[in-house]
């Protein structure tokens, strides 16, 4: 299952705080004309490397799927920094 | 690691079957298998790991920037599927890639980094923790 939702929190040094929360479907309906773009230099790219396409994509696919679950978390002083993808 | 994945990899090893064969062959395996209940598992036997953690605890004087936490957690099927993409990449390129590495002092042999052997490679992960402990710095490297 592809991930559903990004979530960063940023606190700097004098304590302001900024949390996004970025729906990923959203966000890729939103650049799907660009996405399109990006496919297709993929597969000319995968077609003049002689890799499978096909293949390049599932693998694609199953990467940005298996991102789900990532965590990252640096705090530093009072300044702090998270990434979640859920 | 269970016994239908052994056959799998010991037919691939006989040279029954080719290395994508087996690996659409996992795949089905791990499709009709989702992650098993508590009830399922073997009690002496750890359930698998789902994630690798890097956790860096470092005191007030470390680097001269205040305390500081690092907490990284990456699922370990990323690391399936960033090695099967990563099979996908023609030899010229990770002999160029190789070649990188060992330049920045990393002797990783990229072509050897096959998906047949990731999940061995997990299954030892399972075991591996490694802390570092210094009087300002706690860095520890696990999976759970």
């Amino acid at each position: 299952m592809m991930p559903q939702l990004v979530s960063v929190r940023i606190r700097n040094e004098r304590g302001r705080r900024m949390r996004l929360w970025i729906p990923v479907l959203p966000v890729l309906l939103i650049l799907s004309p660009v996405l399109l773009l990006a496919l297709a230099v993929a597969v000319v790219a995968c077609l003049v490397w002689r890799i499978n396409a096909l293949q390049a994509l599932h693998r694609s696919w199953r990467l940005l799927c298996a991102l789900r679950g990532t965590r990252i978390e640096i705090d530093q002083n009072h300044a702090a920094f998270m990434f979640n993808i859920r | 690691m269970s016994e239908q994945r052994r056959q799998i990899l010991q037919m691939l090893a006989d040279g029954k079957i080719t290395a994508d064969e087996a690996e659409r062959l996992i795949a089905a395996l791990e499709r009709d298998q989702p992650s098993a209940s508590p009830s399922d598992v073997d009690p002496g036997q750890k359930p698998r790991p789902k994630y690798l953690r890097v956790v860096v605890d470092s005191a007030e004087n470390f680097g001269g920037d205040g305390p500081g936490k690092v907490n990284v957690r990456v699922p370990l099927q990323l690391l399936r599927a960033g090695v099967r993409l990563a099979s996908l990449i023609p030899p010229q390129a990770l002999s160029q890639a190789n070649a990188e590495l060992a330049k920045s002092g990393v002797p990783i042999d990229l072509t050897q980094l096959k998906p047949e052997h990731i999940e061995e490679l997990i299954d030892h992960l399972t075991e591996m923790t490694v802390d570092v402990d210094q009087p300002d710095a706690k860095v520890q490297v696990f999976c759970d």
